[in-house]
């Protein structure tokens, strides 16, 4: 116990200011109360027999699912933890009202996961409201286009190609990458066993709301999504070059502009995700049958 | 490659909508739960078949390609 107290204080030194340390300080002050509590076993207490079968709610179930998560996850406890980091998403920025809008975007979307190696997955798809340029991927196949980022678009094939890398985030599953990574989490987790239950739990687990999506990934691992979201891209019958044309015209958006801020935060630049994936393409699809845009069938928002 | 470069397109159009703004770390770290969102986008989702039929529709055949390797050229940042 002592350790685990130890290490977790040391984990907080070594964050210093970053935005783990923000995110784990009111979890961290509450850590020495809980940890009176905890039992030598780190397995879950048995439900007193007279009590009524009780469903978990969603959040409390999050908590679990994080815990289980750690160690070997399902897919339930990645669709789980990936509705809660929607939700907390749509809680800044709600769906576009537009409902045409939304079900396109989800036959597309579906039609290019249904590609991947977890087409079976629950996927949901999205476009919020937001004039920002960004995309994002939750575990377990939510995935999210902004606004400012739609209206770039030219041609359905270029949505294909967005989503085919977020799409590959999910399928690579990065984002539970992030947070299996995290060591504070980790020990955090094994040091609370499964007492502690409730939305505050598991929202501090998780992190503050959806501030994980602001993080970057390893820009290994957005390389490889673009690698991997032509692919699906070209698989599902669209232009394969869909996704680098995106890359192209938002590498023009000047590096001041505020819609683009995150996403040059986040990810590598513009130029360079081109470069690299004109070098993993190479020749490689030119005896591929020409692929659809879909111009003409493309909605725009009006 | 070659086809990367030499692609024409239109310039994206931006449309600046009124009452709409940007997102940023702040508001995602601030962000509460939605049940609603969650509501929304759960009816919006659609069924493997559905998905089929509308690429169907469109002329979209699957097609075989094979993951594109690791170039693994240095990331200069």
């Amino acid at each position: 116990m002592k350790t685990s107290i130890l290490l977790l204080a040391l984990m907080a030194g070594l964050f210093g200011n970053s935005a783990q340390a923000y995110d784990f300080n009111d979890f961290l002050k509450q850590l020495p109360s809980q940890l009176g509590k905890q039992p030598e076993s780190a397995q879950p207490a048995p439900a007193p027999t007279d009590a009524p079968a009780k469903q978990p709610s969603l959040r409390e179930n999050a908590t679990n699912i994080l815990l289980g998560a750690i160690a070997k996850p399902t897919d339930n406890d990645e669709i789980q933890l990936g509705q809660q980091l929607a939700g907390n998403l749509l809680g800044a920025a709600p769906l576009v009202k537009d409902d045409n809008l939304q079900r396109y975007v989800n036959k597309v979307g579906r039609w290019v996961a249904l590609q991947s190696d977890r087409p079976d997955l629950p996927w949901h798809f999205g476009v919020i409201d937001s004039t920002d340029i960004n995309a994002f991927a939750a575990p377990g196949g939510f995935i999210f286009v902004t606004r400012g980022l739609y209206q770039q678009l030219n041609n359905e094939a270029e949505l294909a190609g967005v989503l085919g890398h977020e799409i590959s985030h999910v399928v690579n599953k990065d984002q539970l990458k992030i947070l299996q990574k995290s060591k504070l989490i980790g020990l955090g987790a094994q040091a609370l066993g499964k007492q502690i239950k409730g939305s505050d739990a598991a929202q501090q687990l998780i992190g503050s709301g959806a501030e994980i999506m602001a993080r970057g990934l390893d820009k290994d691992a957005e390389f490889a999504a673009d690698r991997m979201g032509v692919v699906l891209a070209a698989r599902a019958g669209y232009d394969a070059y869909g996704l680098p044309a995106v890359l192209q015209e938002i590498g023009h958006t000047p590096a001041g502009d505020s819609r683009v801020a995150l996403l040059f935060k986040t990810h590598p630049a513009p130029d360079v995700r081109f470069d690299m994936l004109g070098d993993a393409i190479g020749n490689r699809f030119d005896r591929l049958p020409p692929g659809k845009d879909m111009q003409q069938r493309f909605y725009r928002i009006k | 490659m070659a086809q990367m470069a030499t692609r024409k397109r239109q310039p994206g159009q931006i449309v600046a909508t009124a009452g709409v703004r940007g997102l940023n770390e702040e508001d995602l770290k601030e962000a509460h739960y939605s049940a609603d969102g969650i509501a929304q986008l759960d009816r919006y989702s659609v069924s493997a078949s559905a998905a089929r039929s509308y690429a169907a529709q469109g002329g979209l055949r699957a097609v075989s390609v094979v993951y594109l390797p690791n170039p693994e050229r240095e990331y200069q940042p």
